[in-house]
C-alpha cells in the first residue's frame, strides 16, 4: 500500500511517538465528576473545571438573509456581566516587559516565515491582544494569520524577540458592520477586534439548536458556539450569552450584542483572548428562517422486534420494507418486514448461514435475493416473504466477498468487491458467469436505470480515481463509461438514480451522452447532495432535500431526537450508517447507529413524510 | 477503562491534538464508563473503544472545522508553561508533518491515526471506522498521498 522507498511511514510513527503522553488525571477526574464520583481528585488540576461543566448543546447558525424586522427592540438583561476592554494586560500578567508593540496593534510579518508551527508567512497580519512575561520568558500573545483553508486563525504565543525580528506595524481596512454571522465569519478575528471591538452588532437569522442561559463558563468548548447552517462544522464562531439572558431554542433568533468584551473569569492570558474572540449575545428578540424548507413531518416507528444495528439491508417489498443481515454485533441473522402505513412490524424467519455485511440484495417482486457479504462469501440467500422461508442459493462462480447487485427483469446480477460478476437466475436455478466489471476491485457504487446496471469502482489500495462501468443485460456486456470527476476526499460516496440521471457526490452523469455534469449546490450542506433516497423529485436525507433541477437544497423539519440518549455534546438525531429506504411516498430512517456506537444500537427509527409527493 | 485511558488518549491526540484530546477523553472514559454493561463481548472492549473515540473525534473535528485553535511554541525547551503537551522539543515531534497532518480534514486525520498511532493492521482500521476494509484502505491512501503532496509542497 506504500511504497516501500517511501520514508512517510518511519515520520509518522515517529510523530506520533512523539505525541504520546499519559491520559491526563484532570480528564479522569473530570469524566468520574460528572459521573457523579465525589471522590477526590487525584492530582491538583485547574483547567479541568472548565471542562467538567455541563455540556450545552447548542449550535446556531446563521445566514446572509431577510431585513432585520423593525420592531426589534432587544431587551437589556437587568445585570449586565461585568466585563472589561481586555486589551491591557493586567499588571499581574504582565511584568514590566519592554516591547516595541502593544496589546490592541495589528502587525504584518516581514520576514520569509515566522516558525513552522506559526506558519506565518511574509504579509500575513497578527493582532497582539497582549505581552505576557510571568515568571518565564516574555511572549506576544496574538491572533496569527489563517491556519489554512479551514481554520479562521490560530491563536500564538511568540517569543518577544523572534516577533519582533519579523514583523512590522501595520494599519488594516475595516468593511461594513456585519449583519450576518456569515459577514462576520469571512472575517479573521483580529479583524474583528479591531474593527469591532465593543462595537454594538445586531445579527439576524441565527438559529439556536437548543437553550442557552446565562453568562456561562467563557473558556469551555464546544459551549456556546455558532455554526452556520445547515453546515455544523462548516463554520463557527465564539459566543458567550449575558447573564440575565436567554436563547431560546431550537428556533431562529436575532441577536444583539458585541466583540471584545472579557471579564476576571477568563483567566490567563490564552483565555482573554478566548474571551474576547466571543460574541457576547446580551439582548435576543424572534427571528425567523431565511430557508426554504421542504414541508413535512416526522414520525416515530414502531420499535422494531430484532435488534437494533448498522449496514443492514433494506429494500422496499409488496409487504413493507424488508430489513435484514448487518452489523448487530449478534443476532444479524434475524429480520423483519416494516409496515409504514399501519406503523407495524413483522418479524422474519431466522436465516440459515452466517452474518453477512455488505451484500447485494434485490426484490424480484416475489422474493428477497441477498447475495456475498463479508468473509468471501460467495453463495446466497433467497427469501420468501409469503412463505416466510429461507433456501440457499448456491456459490456463484466468482470470488465472494462484498456484493453489490441488482434485479434485471430476470436476472440477479451481481459484482463482487473482486470486481467479478455472475447472474443468477432464480426460474432455472443456476449462475452464469459474466465478463469481468472494467473497474477496480473494492468498495462500489451502484444503481439500476432499467436497462443497465451502473457500477462506480471507488477502489481498494491506491489512490486510483472512481471507475465506472454500465452492463447491458441484453448483450451482457460492460460499457465503460466517461471519466468520474470526483476526487474521493468528500466522504459520502452515493450513487442515485433519478430516472434519468445518476446522480454521485455533487455530480450527474447522463448515459445518453456519456457525459457527467457538475450540480448546483445553492443552499447545499458539505455533504454529497447524493446522499439519502430519490423520491421521484428530491435527494431526502435526514437533513436536507436536494432538488437537482433547481440545483438547490431545501431544509428538513428537525427529526425527532432519540429517545434514552441524552447524554451532552452528541447529535442525538443521528442514525448513522443506517440504510434509507423510500416506501409509499415516505422516508424511513431505522437504527443505525447512535452517534455513541457500540454494540447495543436501539431499534427505533422515524419516517418523514413530505406534505407534497 | 480507566486502564484504557492512556490509549484513548494517545489515539484522540493523534487525531484531534492534544488541545482537544483531555476532553475527548474525558468525554469517551464517560461514554464508556456508562454503556460498558452494554459490551457483550469483554474481548470487544478495545475495539469498542476505539469506536467511540473516532466518534466522538469526528465529532468535535467537524465542529471544529474552522474554529479557532492554539498553537504553542517553546524554543529549546524554554517554556515552562507548558511542560507536558508534546510540540516542537519533543523527541521524535515532526513539525512539518504535524503541519500537514493538522490541514487533513478529521476524517483522513483518524485513519492514519489509527493505522500509525494506533498500530492497527487495516481491517482493524475499518472496524473502527465501520466501513468496508478496502474504503479504510483507499482513504489510507488518500491521505498519505495528500500528505506527500502538501509536505512536498510546502518549504
Amino acid at each position: 500500500m506504500t511504497p516501500p522507498d517511501d520514508d512517510l511511514d518511519r515520520r509518522l510513527r515517529d510523530h506520533y511517538r512523539s505525541l504520546s503522553t499519559p491520559a491526563p488525571n484532570d480528564a479522569i477526574d473530570g469524566a468520574r465528576t460528572r459521573l457523579g464520583d465525589r471522590r477526590p481528585p487525584r492530582a491538583p488540576f485547574v483547567l479541568a473545571a472548565a471542562a467538567i461543566g455541563a455540556i450545552a448543546l447548542v449550535a446556531v447558525v446563521a445566514v446572509i438573509g431577510a431585513p432585520p424586522p423593525d420592531d426589534l427592540a432587544p431587551t437589556r438583561p437587568s445585570a449586565a456581566p461585568a466585563a472589561t476592554r481586555a486589551g491591557s494586560p493586567t499588571p499581574a500578567e504582565s511584568a514590566a516587559v519592554a516591547t516595541r508593540y502593544e496589546a490592541g496593534q495589528v502587525l504584518r510579518v516581514t520576514g520569509d516565515a515566522l516558525g513552522d508551527p506559526i506558519e506565518a508567512y511574509r504579509g500575513d497580519y497578527m493582532f497582539v491582544v497582549q505581552v505576557a512575561a510571568d515568571a518565564g520568558p516574555a511572549f506576544y500573545h496574538l491572533q496569527g494569520p489563517p491556519q489554512n483553508g479551514l481554520e479562521d486563525a490560530s491563536r500564538v504565543a511568540v517569543p518577544v524577540d523572534l516577533l519582533e525580528a519579523n514583523v512590522e506595524p501595520a494599519q488594516v481596512d475595516c468593511p461594513a458592520p456585519p449583519t450576518s454571522l456569515s459577514e462576520i465569519e469571512v472575517l479573521e478575528p483580529f479583524r474583528r477586534l479591531v474593527c469591532f471591538d465593543a462595537v454594538a452588532l445586531t445579527l439576524q437569522n441565527v438559529w439556536v439548536e437548543a437553550p442557552v442561559t446565562g453568562h456561562a463558563d467563557l473558556r469551555r468548548e464546544p459551549d456556546g458556539r455558532l455554526a452556520r447552517f445547515p453546515e455544523p462544522g462548516a463554520g463557527t464562531l465564539p459566543f458567550s450569552v449575558a447573564e440575565g439572558v436567554t436563547l431560546p431554542g431550537p428556533g431562529w433568533v436575532t441577536v444583539a450584542g458585541q466583540f471584545g468584551l472579557a471579564d476576571a473569569a477568563c483567566g490567563d492570558p490564552q483565555g482573554v483572548l478566548t474571551c474576547r474572540e466571543r460574541f457576547l449575545v446580551d439582548a435576543v428578540q424572534p427571528g425567523r428562517s431565511p430557508f426554504a424548507t421542504l414541508a413535512g413531518s416526522w414520525t416515530r416507528m414502531a420499535d422494531a422486534p430484532i435488534p437494533g444495528r448498522s449496514s443492514y439491508v433494506a429494500i422496499p417489498t409488496d409487504r413493507g420494507t424488508f430489513i435484514w443481515g448487518g452489523d448487530a454485533g449478534e443476532d444479524a441473522t434475524t429480520g423483519a418486514i416494516y409496515d409504514d402505513v399501519v406503523d407495524r412490524w413483522t418479524p422474519v424467519a431466522r436465516a440459515p448461514g452466517p452474518d453477512r455485511i455488505v451484500v447485494a440484495a434485490a426484490w424480484t417482486g416475489t422474493d428477497v435475493l441477498i447475495w456475498g457479504g463479508n468473509d468471501g462469501l460467495a453463495d446466497g440467500l433467497a427469501y420468501d416473504p409469503a412463505l416466510d422461508r429461507w433456501t440457499a442459493i448456491p456459490d456463484a462462480p466468482i470470488d465472494g466477498g462484498f456484493g453489490y447487485g441488482t434485479w434485471t427483469g430476470t436476472e440477479f446480477v451481481v459484482v463482487s468487491s473482486s470486481a467479478e460478476a455472475a447472474a443468477w437466475d432464480p426460474r432455472a436455478s443456476a449462475w452464469r458467469r459474466l465478463p469481468d466489471p472494467p473497474v477496480p476491485p473494492g468498495h462500489m457504487e451502484t444503481a439500476w436505470t432499467g436497462g443497465e446496471f451502473i457500477v462506480l469502482g471507488i477502489g481498494q489500495g491506491g489512490n486510483e480515481r472512481v471507475v465506472g462501468a454500465a452492463f447491458d443485460p441484453s448483450s451482457s456486456t460492460w460499457r465503460p463509461m466517461a471519466e468520474v470527476p470526483y476526487d474521493g476526499l468528500i466522504l459520502g460516496d452515493r450513487a442515485l438514480w433519478t430516472g434519468d440521471e445518476l446522480l454521485f457526490v455533487g455530480h450527474a452523469y447522463d448515459p445518453a451522452t456519456d457525459s457527467w455534469r457538475i450540480l448546483k449546490r445553492e443552499g447545499c450542506g458539505f455533504g454529497a447532495v447524493s446522499d439519502g433516497v430519490w423520491s421521484g423529485r428530491w435527494v431526502i436525507g435526514q437533513v436536507q432535500a436536494y432538488d437537482p433541477q433547481a440545483g438547490r437544497c431545501l431544509t428538513l423539519p428537525e427529526a425527532p431526537v432519540r429517545p434514552g440518549f441524552d447524554d451532552a455534546g452528541f447529535d442525538l438525531r443521528t442514525h448513522e450508517f443506517h440504510t434509507p429506504v423510500w416506501a409509499d411516498g415516505r422516508l424511513v430512517v431505522w437504527s443505525g447507529g447512535t452517534g455513541l456506537d457500540g454494540p447495543g444500537s436501539p431499534p427505533d427509527g422515524v419516517v418523514f413524510t413530505p406534505a407534497e409527493p | 477503562v480507566e486502564r484504557q485511558a492512556s490509549a484513548i488518549h494517545r489515539l484522540a491526540v493523534a487525531i484531534v491534538g492534544p488541545d482537544e484530546a483531555a476532553d475527548v477523553t474525558q468525554d469517551v472514559l464517560v461514554l464508556a464508563w456508562q454503556r460498558l454493561p452494554q459490551l457483550r463481548d469483554p474481548d470487544r472492549e478495545s475495539a469498542w473503544l476505539r469506536r467511540i473515540v473516532v466518534n466522538r473525534c469526528l465529532d468535535r473535528g467537524r465542529a471544529a472545522g474552522r474554529r479557532v485553535r492554539t498553537i504553542r511554541i517553546a524554543l529549546d525547551g524554554d517554556d515552562t508553561r507548558l511542560p507536558s503537551t508534546p510540540g516542537p522539543g519533543t523527541p521524535g515531534f515532526d513539525p512539518a508533518l504535524d503541519a500537514a497532518l493538522r490541514r487533513l480534514p478529521v476524517e483522513q486525520r483518524a485513519v492514519i491515526a489509527l493505522h500509525y498511532a494506533a498500530d492497527l493492521a487495516l481491517p482493524d482500521v475499518a472496524d473502527a471506522l465501520k466501513v468496508p476494509v478496502g474504503t479504510a484502505k483507499s482513504r489510507l491512501n488518500a491521505a498519505l498521498e495528500r500528505l506527500r503532496r502538501d509536505l512536498g509542497a510546502r518549504p
